[in-house]
């Protein structure tokens, strides 16, 4: 019965992060006068970490902003419209990898500078992340000490081929995660159950606090954000949207979910990573995303075999409660569609967008199976002990994934 | 800036409470308080495996024995076999005297023949037993009126009769045990051993007409009222079955015909075709105040047609198929005032259920479990607590039945919403003013 009712409250909690979004959130611009959109990549991104660029600097900001892109050494620093360029040295050493570690370079270059204060705003992305004008506004006039937007697969969503549609709406559950947990956990509990860096905004006194230099290879979003929380910082979430992409192949998707999986276990079971309280928290929730789907499994069936017979009322409850798991599906679909391409018509727009959140709905049952049936494979998989990068735009996906064999590499996620 | 609407708060709240009011009003919105059972309806004590009541009675055991604890034999367990050329007169399993004659044809014949009381006498046109008889290997054994109109089982452990690979004919005979007791569905099998009752085993024929059964029969294998076991086969007919545990049981047999009969206040059932019995006829037949269902089939029964049955007033269902029970046809039965459900199909498929009436139920017809291949259809089912569960009602007359949406509960479900409308308007406003932390 209580894996029937996760529906419910989840809707619960979303209508409330919403809702605290809509009636607490606290912006401040004036105490703000600095900010910084930091895209950290491996370098291998060149072309669409340029278009980020270039959609930012088409966007009519309010604010002095500065676009800081890092990078390994050794691939192109063509970044045109960038403001600085930074490539990670490889005599830099730091307890943290990869990513982790390139961001930790970032933070001495910033404390160098003294750009360490509260009226610093920095906001994170990946080289397959585009924020809209919208979140870049509300991140900066955000006056908390760190927030973040919400997720949606949005960039060439559902579109190419077979697998890049399919992947798109089991990220579907991104989305509905994003808008559920983020929302509530991070806006009104001050207590992150995911964190995702692909816009993570924090405050110069932030990170100058809080630090990335981890023990960690992965899942710097999640270490960097309970830690903050655990240290007493405020967290905030608004709902404007990073749109991200989802993975082009089968396999980058199952090194994407195993690097992430194994990222969150190094964090929960490594006390120096993460504090007791919020790994406990994190590992409670993949327990119950277990318990959910092999309880409302079993559910099925007996009630199939006449084993268990549910009274009327809960009958209509656990129908109400499908009916909004349905409706959850059906609007990530709707807004993770949402995206409209500059030479797009509108009737192909909303045609897209209305079969796409058709879609959803159909491929829920195998959207939601399939991101359990992920998290096992992952785990039989293995600690990859490694930042395995994937390819990010339809070109690059064809090429072999990278893997990260040193630690003197700063990749992106 | 503040690109908010100060609204949106407000648009907010308006939405939870409405989505409230609606799954509060789907939920709660039909009147079904009154579906549940006032009484634990499937209590009933565990099945014991033991041997059939014709191996008791003829080894000498009590018909308690079971498989896991063997009694011995006992004198008091005494046992008439007929066979064509002799009749045995068996106590505690030993053959205490052999009659070389041709089988009786008749109760009276064989009061004649055995002439001793204690185990058989009769009186005026009737017969009382003291012993178990059982027609055996080709035997035939006729009970008929005029010569014999009624039949006496006296209640004490090991008195039945039977009929094993042998052929038995009741016609117009008031058969009814000794006193007036029956067990209920809790009673020890133990106290209640001397239960008479009637058995057709091992592909045996009983054949029954124009008969009165009463006070027989007890919770124990093939013990349970008339028992048509392991391809036995026949019919009942124009006959009544008034308190006996089970009116008509069945395992293993096909072919069985029950029609025209009347089935009162049995304690358990009134029909109970039971384990892979197939090929049934039960019509005509009236099956009302039985402590539990009417009609029942259960466990892979098959292939067998239920038609013009009156079922009324039973302590749970009035017809169910339960337990892989596939293939049947409900049809033209009148299903009223059962304390539980008119028809139940659970966990059995390809079941056809049509042209029933079906009223006054808890709910008119329910489905459950595996039952792919069920039609219904052509039914009306009408004022019942709740029409029908687990099933569509289209291609069925439904109406007057309960369950639909109650006017005073959705008033009440829509003064709550709006009550909780206001107070979650109140928490916004006051959220909305109240001043935000600010770093200090």
């Amino acid at each position: 019965m209580l894996a029937y009712f996760r529906p419910l409250f989840e809707m619960a909690l979303l209508i409330l992060g919403e809702w605290w979004f809509q009636v607490r959130f606290k912006e401040d611009r004036s105490k703000f006068n600095r900010y910084i959109i930091q895209i950290t990549s491996v370098g291998r991104e060149v072309e669409r970490v340029n278009e980020i660029i270039n959609e930012i600097r088409s966007y009519p900001m309010s604010m002095a902003y500065q676009i800081w892109v890092v990078i390994e050494p050794g691939y192109s620093v063509a970044y045109p419209n960038a403001d600085r360029v930074i490539v990670v040295p490889r005599e830099f050493v730091a307890k943290s990898q990869y990513k982790c570690r390139a961001i930790e370079y970032t933070r001495t270059l910033r404390r160098e500078i003294g750009w360490t204060g509260y009226d610093t705003k920095i906001t994170f992305l990946d080289d397959d992340t585009s924020p809209t004008w919208e979140f870049l506004e509300t991140a900066y006039a955000g006056d908390y000490d760190i927030c973040q937007g919400l997720t949606a697969p949005r960039f060439k969503y559902g579109s190419g081929s077979l697998t890049h549609f399919l992947l798109s709406h089991i990220d579907d559950l991104r989305f509905h995660n994003c808008m559920t947990y983020c929302s509530s956990f991070q806006g009104v509990f001050n207590a992150p159950l995911f964190v995702h860096g692909e816009g993570l905004t924090i405050t110069g006194s932030t990170e100058n606090q809080v630090g990335w230099n981890f023990r960690i290879f992965a899942s710097e979003d999640l270490t960097f954000g309970c830690n903050a929380a655990h240290q007493g910082l405020r967290w905030g979430w608004f709902h404007e949207y990073i749109e991200l992409t989802s993975p082009w192949t089968w396999g980058a998707y199952f090194k994407q979910r195993r690097r992430w999986m194994w990222g969150n276990i190094h964090a929960i079971v490594n006390r120096d990573v993460l504090p007791l309280g919020p790994a406990i928290r994190v590992g409670i929730r993949y327990l119950l995303s277990l318990f959910t789907f092999a309880g409302s499994g079993v559910a099925f069936v007996l009630t199939l075999l006449g084993k268990i017979h549910i009274e009327h009322a809960w009958f209509s409850l656990f129908w109400c409660s499908l009916a909004i798991w349905v409706l959850n599906f059906g609007m990530s679909g709707w807004v993770n569609a949402g995206r409209r391409e500059t030479d797009q018509t509108s009737l192909s727009f909303w045609t897209s967008r209305i079969t796409q959140m058709i879609c959803a709905v159909v491929l829920c049952p195998f959207s939601a199976s399939f991101t359990v049936i992920a998290l096992i494979t992952t785990l039989y998989m293995g600690n990859p002990r490694a930042f395995e990068v994937i390819g990010k735009t339809q070109k690059t996906a064809d090429i072999e994934v990278y893997t990260a064999a040193s630690g003197m590499e700063a990749v992106s996620q | 800036m503040t690109r908010r609407a100060r609204s949106a708060g407000y648009l907010i709240s308006v939405a939870v409470a409405l989505g409230i009011g609606l799954i509060c009003t789907f939920v709660l919105g039909q009147s079904f308080g009154d579906l549940a059972l006032e009484k634990a309806p499937f209590a009933r004590l565990p099945y014991v495996p033991s041997f059939d009541p014709v191996e008791d009675v003829t080894l000498g055991l009590s018909p308690d024995s079971t498989n896991a604890v063997a009694a011995k034999p006992a004198a008091a367990i005494r046992a008439i076999e007929i066979y064509p050329e002799q009749t045995v007169m068996l106590a505690g399993g030993r053959a205490i005297r052999i009659i070389n004659k041709p089988a009786p044809r008749t109760l009276h014949d064989l009061v004649r023949i055995i002439r001793d009381r204690h185990w058989i006498s009769e009186s005026s046109q009737a017969v009382t037993l003291n012993a178990a008889v059982i027609v055996e290997h080709g035997s035939l054994m006729t009970i008929a009126a005029p010569v014999t109109t009624g039949l006496v089982m006296t209640v004490r452990p090991g008195v039945f009769l039977a009929a094993s690979r042998g052929m038995l004919r009741i016609t117009g005979v008031h058969v009814r045990a000794s006193d007036s007791k029956v067990p209920d569905t809790l009673s020890s099998p133990s106290r209640d051993i001397g239960r008479p009752f009637l058995l057709a085993d091992q592909d045996s024929s009983m054949i029954i007409r124009d008969s009165t059964f009463e006070y027989l029969g007890r919770d124990w294998n093939s013990s349970y009222g008339l028992t048509w076991s392991k391809g036995s086969t026949g019919s009942v007919s124009n006959s009544t079955f008034d308190r006996d545990f089970i009116g008509v049981y069945s395992n293993d047999s096909s072919g069985l015909q029950v029609m025209r009969d009347t089935f009162y206040h049995n304690s358990l059932y009134g029909v109970d075709p039971h384990s892979d019995s197939s090929h049934l006829l039960v019509e005509y037949n009236t099956s009302d105040y039985n402590g539990r269902h009417g009609i029942i089939f259960s466990d892979h029964v098959t292939g067998s047609i239920v038609q013009y049955n009156v079922t009324k007033g039973n302590g749970l269902n009035g017809i169910m198929m339960d337990g892989a029970s596939t293939g049947n046809t409900i049809r033209h039965n009148t299903i009223a005032d059962n304390d539980s459900d008119g028809v139940v199909i659970a966990n059995s498929s390809d079941n056809v259920v049509t042209d029933n009436t079906v009223s006054g139920n808890r709910v008119g017809i329910t489905v459950r479990g595996d039952t792919s291949g069920t039609q219904i259809f052509g039914n009306k089912i009408t004022a019942n607590i709740m029409a029908g569960e687990g099933f569509g009602l289209s291609h069925n007359r439904a109406y007057g039945n309960g369950g639909d949406w109650s006017g005073k509960r959705i008033g009440v479900i829509w003064s709550g919403t709006f009550s909780l409308l206001l107070i979650l308007l109140g928490i916004t406003w006051i959220m909305q003013q109240r001043p935000r932390r600010h770093r200090g």
